[in-house]
């Protein structure tokens, strides 16, 4: 049967994809200034989702093995990847995602390694 | 000048240092990311963990340092992903803060390697290679 600590670390892939897109939707542009940081409201509350997360390793890490908990939370990637697309119309080539991968597979590794 | 305004300027100076160097500024500040747990690991290794124990060692010298750098890390990363693509930064940054950290585990704290760890730099590597290698903007 599914542990059901397996939801933190899922949650978690969801919490840290979300906030990378609002970090950077909250200071993308061309020149970057840190005082445009420092006013971004996106900026901060991206920051603050983060929180949670710390909360729901340290669940995760003790009802679940590192085995498990490492790859489900390298969900994060794929999920970026694709929410980069919709919210930001991001595109990676061929090259790029062959990268992405390899990393993915490489974070893996030395997650359970 | 005033404290606020010398930190200003010297963000402003790393800015213009980034600018056009996104993926080296990444590579680099991951890899300075990762050697902060290896830092900390250092620090807390052995010792009876305890709230006051624990602001101690990230008190001490090297856990400034380890502090200063996993910052200055996160804030690069900030700068590079204003102007390039976060779908591939994001992955490069969080393998390479992994890689180093367990290579400088492996090397510093004299952990063990296994040809699993072993395998993932390398495939580490091979990634990072092939994004910088044919990337566009």
């Amino acid at each position: 049967m599914l542990n059901p600590y397996i939801i933190y670390p899922i949650i978690s892939a969801f919490l840290t994809a979300i906030i990378g897109i609002l970090q950077k939707k909250g200071i993308q542009g061309e020149k970057f200034s840190l005082r445009r940081l420092l006013k971004s409201k996106r900026w901060w509350f991206g920051y603050f989702l983060g929180l949670p997360i710390a909360y729901f390793s340290a669940l995760a890490l003790n009802n679940l093995d590192v085995s498990i908990i490492v790859p489900v939370s390298n969900l994060s990637i794929p999920l970026l990847i694709i929410f980069s697309n919709i919210s930001l119309g991001e595109k990676i080539n061929k090259h790029e995602a062959i990268g992405i991968i390899l990393l993915i597979i490489s974070t893996i590794m030395l997650g359970v390694a | 000048m005033s404290f606020k305004q010398k930190v200003l300027n010297s963000y402003n100076w790393l800015v213009d240092k980034v600018k056009g160097k996104e993926l080296k500024t990444v590579i680099a500040g991951s890899a300075i990311g990762g050697l902060a747990p290896v830092i900390a690991s250092y620090l807390l290794r052995g010792i009876n963990l305890t709230f006051e124990s624990y602001f101690r060692a990230l008190l001490s010298p090297l856990g400034i340092i380890a502090v200063s750098i996993g910052a200055l890390s996160y804030m690069l990363f900030q700068v590079a992903i204003s102007t390039e693509k976060i779908s591939l930064l994001s992955p490069m940054a969080s393998t390479i803060t992994t890689a180093v950290t367990v290579m400088g585990g492996v090397l510093i704290l004299s952990e063990s390697l296994n040809l699993l760890k072993l395998a993932g730099v390398i495939l580490c590597i091979i990634g990072i290679w092939a994004i910088s290698k044919n990337h566009k903007k």
